[in-house]
């Protein structure tokens, strides 16, 4: 659920940060315009900040694997990380 | 049983808290805190030395004091709040944060877009003249969004919580969340004068206006600043003193008693206009009539420390959140006494009120916040214990001091201010113009910036010792190896 969750909040995020350059692009005074900016840098921090913590989950899963297998080998009578 | 803060950060992996992001809002309230406080300085010193205002449209007083309260309020005690309440709600329900990280990362993010939308807005002059509401719409708009999904998140955690019991800090954490949101949607109802343009106008307008805007300012106070932090007093209190709360009962008439009077008590902020008389009078008796919650409030927090009064003599964290109690019972008092019209009448636009706000800003919001960081971030980067309680130690009495010089100085200077103006001499004309009155305060100006100073002074001080401890470091290895209780919080 939570993966799902996440790329929903990115996906409304992602859109809020183009409706932020559209006000900022628009804007009739300096408050509407660093709101607009605001939120789209928002919405790039945010969006990037969910992709870096994808990738960090994904290599911690691997490297928590890698282990496992390490575990697998050693109850086998092999001592030590077989490399290919 | 005493365990370590670093066996609770263990036990909190283990039930899959969400911590990554307290430890967000935490070192956003440190930061924030800094700024509020630094602002406040420079503002008390413009009012003492009106030269700083730097002759610069963006360095006004009037641009800057916004800027402060905002800093103060809302970014330092919101990611305070945040903080605290995220952390309690999952351990008292032992769920982890309803919609996951990336919905808890929205709301961080998402909270400190608003602080700078609001700052920024602040010193380019765009404002909507409501006092702790001044944002434009655009920005009211981004914290409706924000404020709503911190309720789903607090709501959805408390609803799939494994404990049967909401804790009675839940309680207060909820009526903050819910109220707040009331409150900021009813005052905010404006017209943009454009989609692409930053100015609105309020739907209402005279005294409905009026009556609006201090139905919203007098229960921020009440809600964010009252019902939010004794979330904090009813959860870490007996957590430091290692006691449970020393009446549960009380707490949940406290509870009910408070919701349902301070709602009402708006009006005493309108006494001597244009609203109506009955009016008038029924915010001031509903804001006499909340001394009895306030004062049942604090003795539940006083005497939880029944059986661990020699704490406070080892454990300045402790003495901390016991002084901002002390301190929520004073200004509790003073606020119901000031809402009396005859007091009013004398207290009314003086610089009584600014002290009377920031005994209860200084002393009881912000003193219970330090507490609550102080507990947490060894828990939460699982430390033995804080850097320095030595640091801990300067800090407080450095902070208590400059709280004792602000509050007495305001206290003066308002009273005189008031006496000054309603002097009339034997021929019926006032005594002293207005000129003379500003003259006759500015030795208190300068003491109360000296107090501001103080307190600045100490909240570096927690910075540096957050940062240490955040970092790993241990300034008194002794004592953590000793294991003295005052460094470990209790289970």
């Amino acid at each position: 659920m939570d993966g799902t969750l996440k790329w929903i909040a990115s996906g409304v995020v992602g859109i809020l940060g183009v409706v932020g350059l559209f006000f900022a692009a628009n804007a009739h005074d300096r408050g509407i315009y660093v709101f607009g900016l605001g939120l789209a840098g928002f919405a790039v921090i945010y969006v990037f900040a969910q992709m870096k913590q994808g990738f960090d989950a994904r290599d911690r899963a691997g490297s928590a694997g890698e282990r496992e297998s390490d575990v697998a080998t050693a109850g086998h009578g092999l001592i030590g990380k077989v490399t290919p | 049983m005493t365990v370590t803060a670093l066996s609770l950060g263990a036990e909190a992996e283990h039930a899959g808290y969400n911590e990554a992001v307290i430890r967000k809002f935490t070192v956003a309230a440190a930061f924030w805190g800094v700024v509020a406080f630094l602002v406040g300085v420079v503002i008390a010193l413009q009012l003492a030395f009106p030269v700083l205002n730097l002759g610069l449209e963006w360095t006004t007083f009037g641009r800057l004091r916004p800027v402060h309260t905002s800093a103060a309020i809302f970014a330092f005690g919101g990611n305070v709040l945040f903080a605290t309440s995220l952390y309690v709600v999952q351990r008292t329900s032992r769920a982890s944060l309803f919609g996951g990280p990336a919905v808890a990362e929205f709301l961080f993010w998402g909270y400190q877009l608003f602080i700078v939308l609001a700052a920024s807005g602040y010193v380019m002059g765009i404002t909507e003249g409501k006092e702790y509401a001044e944002p434009e719409w655009y920005t009211d708009l981004w914290l409706t969004i924000v404020w709503v999904v911190y309720l789903v998140v607090y709501l959805g955690t408390l609803m799939r919580r494994k404990e049967p019991h909401i804790f009675v800090a839940n309680w207060f954490y909820l009526a903050f969340i819910v109220t707040i949101a009331m409150l900021h949607i009813g005052n905010n109802i404006s017209l943009p004068v454009s989609l692409f343009g930053a100015k609105s106008y309020s739907a209402l307008s005279g005294v409905q206006d009026a009556m609006l805007q201090w139905w919203y300012g007098h229960n921020a106070v009440g809600f964010f600043l009252t019902a939010g932090f004794l979330g904090i007093m009813y959860y870490f209190i007996p957590k430091r003193a290692g006691r449970p709360v020393y009446s549960y009962r009380l707490s949940i008439v406290h509870f009910w008693a408070l919701i349902f009077l301070y709602i009402w008590a708006g009006p005493h902020h309108l006494l001597y206009t244009a609203l109506p008389d009955w009016t008038q009078t029924l915010g001031m008796t509903f804001s006499i009539i909340l001394w009895m919650p306030s004062w049942g409030g604090m003795i539940n927090g006083l005497m939880t420390l029944s059986g661990a009064w020699d704490k406070l003599r080892t454990d300045p964290v402790l003495r901390m959140l016991v002084t901002s109690v002390a301190f929520y019972g004073m200004s509790t008092f003073e606020g119901p006494m000031m809402s009396i019209r005859s007091v009013n009448a004398l207290s009314h636009y003086t610089d009584w009120t600014i002290g009377h706000v920031h005994s209860g800003a200084l002393g009881w919001v912000a003193f219970v916040s330090f507490g609550a960081l102080y507990h947490l971030v060894p828990v939460l980067w699982k430390r033995q214990g804080l850097y320095s309680l030595r640091l801990v130690n300067y800090h407080f009495w450095i902070a208590t001091i400059g709280i004792v010089l602000y509050i007495t100085a305001m206290w003066v200077s308002g009273i005189m201010q008031g006496l000054m103006w309603r002097t009339y001499d034997d021929q019926g004309f006032l005594q002293y113009s207005f000129i003379e009155t500003v003259e006759a305060m500015h030795p208190f100006y300068v003491i109360r910036a000296l107090g501001g100073v103080l307190f600045l002074l100490g909240a570096l001080i927690m910075a540096y010792n957050l940062w240490r401890t955040i970092r790993g470091d241990v300034a008194e290895p002794a004592r953590v190896a000793a294991g003295q209780p005052a460094t470990t919080p209790a289970e």
